[in-house]
């Protein structure tokens, strides 16, 4: 017989701050996510959905330099030849069918298809099998456009989910953001992206300097867009976005890091001999070798490379796309060690997502209700 | 136990720790044992200023001869019913200070103390248990004495204000269980004595665990204790 337990008289009620309470749930999903994968249970497999482009630059090699962890035992893509591909190519078994047998199997599953096909994929998946022990790795922007926040509770029904931010995970960044914490400068007052990230991904890397603070209000000018944090800290986000060609500036109390690319070399030379703390791309004989780091007077160079894969390309678009896949290896490294990347989830992604679209598309200043935020994630997040 | 309008309906723990996140669990240890344990911490602690927060691992608690006595046959049947594949790794004493204005842990956390522990992010499965503490009141427990508070809302919903939540009060000897992943906290202790608490906390054993490999479980592990079964998989030898 069962032990029994005498039933519970409640006697006091919950009385906290709604707003604290929903702030405490949106940055409490920066759970630490290594706990959500079996210790015991190594390599974990995973089930790709999706072929695309995305899958063949950056997922593959990302997840063929983690297989020590990260077992796939199978590729789905509506388009059967380009899974067969892959299972050609790569060596993941191209399947017909996401049925049972798959999903139950899978310990993660990474979805990196079209935005706007996002929702009905998840049904399918949801439809098939129970997913209250499966990770979802899912690629940004998460869903397309406003109306497909409706189908955000779907997510819930996963262990836990984590977004593909790879942009805030490049080397470069990594680079500065752990500089930054390191040199001294103090606690940083203000990030200046200069034609560097694309919406969210430029907010989530402005962010990711400040502890991913929410932004309290925006404003739209003729440069591009600021976004001033809860704690103060300032986010100047300068348009056009030009994927490599920008830099990045941190100001904190005592100093200030700057990230300058080498498109320009000019330019390049004359922020190495103005700033005292600077990461800069290496290029050797046409090939970037790495990062170099200089603080107060050193120089290093700080090289990456894992297993097959290394920064060193010779075309600045390759070295784009090599940058997207060594932050992808970080976003899953993440689900097995701590990084930044862990503490990104999809409401991030979403905030992200929707705060950068809006401030950029309404010029003038925007003050950002929590209220209504907590209040639109309390009719998105719950079941 | 639980106040003076105590409800004296009955439901299996496992039912209740699923609802309510909470099994109130009637007497397992006699006020004779309480009154020794108490002595003899008493006893450890006489040099220390009573101000100053006290704090026993297992290895001291071991040391003082009480661990036996607190993991007797009807706790390790509890536990063992309600998670057979239980891995200790919590088991110490301590006091909360009298005179607090704020919960002694996450008090400054902007909810009153009220949290979900860290390590319990892990518990997905819904059908079964994965993080549970077990509380042995040492002292007398008011309202105003710190006493533990739980929510019936779990790990799926958001802590929402005025929800209605239960105040562990009781005698010193009364325990009970709860589920860390439901939302839950310390009272501040008000009043102007210590409340003294004894916990253990178990888990799954094939999840991370890096607490049972510390130092305190190591005595343990030496001891006559293994001697069961049942504590020799708590200490995951």
């Amino acid at each position: 017989m069962d032990p029994m337990a005498r039933i519970p008289v409640p006697n006091s009620e919950v009385d906290v701050s709604t707003y604290q309470a929903w702030k405490k749930q949106l940055f409490e999903k920066k759970q630490p996510v290594k706990r959500l994968l079996h210790a015991d249970r190594v390599p974990h497999n995973v089930l790709v959905i999706g072929s695309g482009h995305r899958i063949t630059t950056n997922f593959i090699p990302a997840l063929q330099s983690l297989e020590a962890i990260f077992n796939v035992i199978g590729i789905w893509s509506r388009t059967r030849e380009h899974a067969q591909y892959i299972e050609n190519t790569a060596g993941w078994p191209a399947i017909s069918d996401i049925d049972r047998v798959h999903l139950n199997a899978a310990d993660l599953i990474v979805i990196s298809i079209t935005a706007s096909a996002v929702p009905n994929v998840l049904k399918m998946i949801l439809n098939t099998t129970d997913c209250s022990n499966k990770h979802l790795v899912i690629d940004t922007p998460v869903f397309a456009g406003f109306r497909q926040s409706l189908f955000t509770p779907l997510l819930r029904h996963f262990a836990n989910v984590t977004v593909t931010e790879d942009y805030m995970n490049f080397p470069q960044f990594t680079l500065l953001r752990h500089h930054t914490n390191t040199a001294s400068i103090g606690s940083i007052k203000k990030v200046t992206l200069n034609n560097t990230g694309y919406l969210y991904h430029g907010l989530a890397l402005g962010r990711s300097f400040f502890d991913f603070d929410l932004v309290k209000h925006s404003n739209r000018n003729q440069l591009g867009v600021n976004y001033v944090l809860n704690n103060g800290g300032l986010i100047e986000l300068v348009l056009p976005y030009r994927r490599l060609e920008g830099s990045v500036s941190v100001v904190g109390e005592k100093g200030d890091f700057h990230y300058v690319n080498s498109v320009n070399e000019k330019s390049q030379k004359a922020a190495l001999s103005r700033y005292e703390n600077v990461i800069t791309e290496a290029w050797e004989k046409n090939t970037c070798i790495g990062f170099m780091v200089k603080t107060k007077g050193s120089s290093r160079l700080s090289s990456f490379s894992l297993n097959d894969i290394t920064i060193a390309c010779e075309q600045r678009d390759r070295l784009f796309q090599q940058c997207k896949t060594f932050g992808l290896i970080d976003v899953f490294k993440s689900l097995s060690d701590h990084n930044i990347n862990g503490g990104y989830n999809y409401l991030q992604a979403l905030y992200d997502n929707y705060v950068s679209h809006i401030s950029c598309q309404r010029t003038g200043k925007l003050v950002w209700d929590y209220r209504l935020i907590m209040k639109w994630l309390e009719l998105t997040t719950l079941r | 136990m639980i106040n003076n309008n105590a409800s004296q309906a009955w439901l299996s723990v496992p039912d209740s720790l699923r609802r309510y996140g909470l099994a109130l669990i009637d007497d397992l240890y006699t006020k004779e044992s309480i009154q020794s344990w108490n002595c003899d911490i008493d006893q450890y602690f006489k040099h220390t200023p009573p101000t100053e927060r006290r704090y026993l691992n297992a290895s001291e608690l071991h040391s003082l001869g009480i661990t036996k006595q607190i993991l007797n046959k009807p706790l390790l049947n509890l536990i063992n019913g309600l998670m057979p594949d239980a891995a200790l790794y919590h088991f110490h004493f301590y006091d909360i200070p009298g005179m607090s204005n704020s919960p002694h842990i996450h008090g400054d956390n902007g909810l009153k103390g009220w949290h979900r522990d860290d390590d319990c992010f892990f518990g997905w499965e819904k059908h079964r248990f994965h993080f549970v503490s077990f509380f042995i009141y040492l002292t007398d427990v008011g309202l105003d004495s710190g006493p533990f508070e739980i929510a019936p809302l779990n790990k799926d919903q958001p802590l929402k204000n005025r929800t209605p939540s239960t105040k562990v009060l009781g005698p010193p000897g009364s325990n009970f269980i709860f589920d860390r992943t439901f939302w839950h906290r310390a009272n501040p202790n008000l009043s102007s004595s210590n409340r003294r608490v004894i916990k253990l906390s178990f888990q799954n054993n094939y999840l991370p665990n890096d607490r049972i490999g510390l130092e305190e479980f190591a005595t343990l592990k030496r001891s006559d204790l293994v001697a069961s079964p049942i504590i020799k998989q708590w200490l995951m030898i």
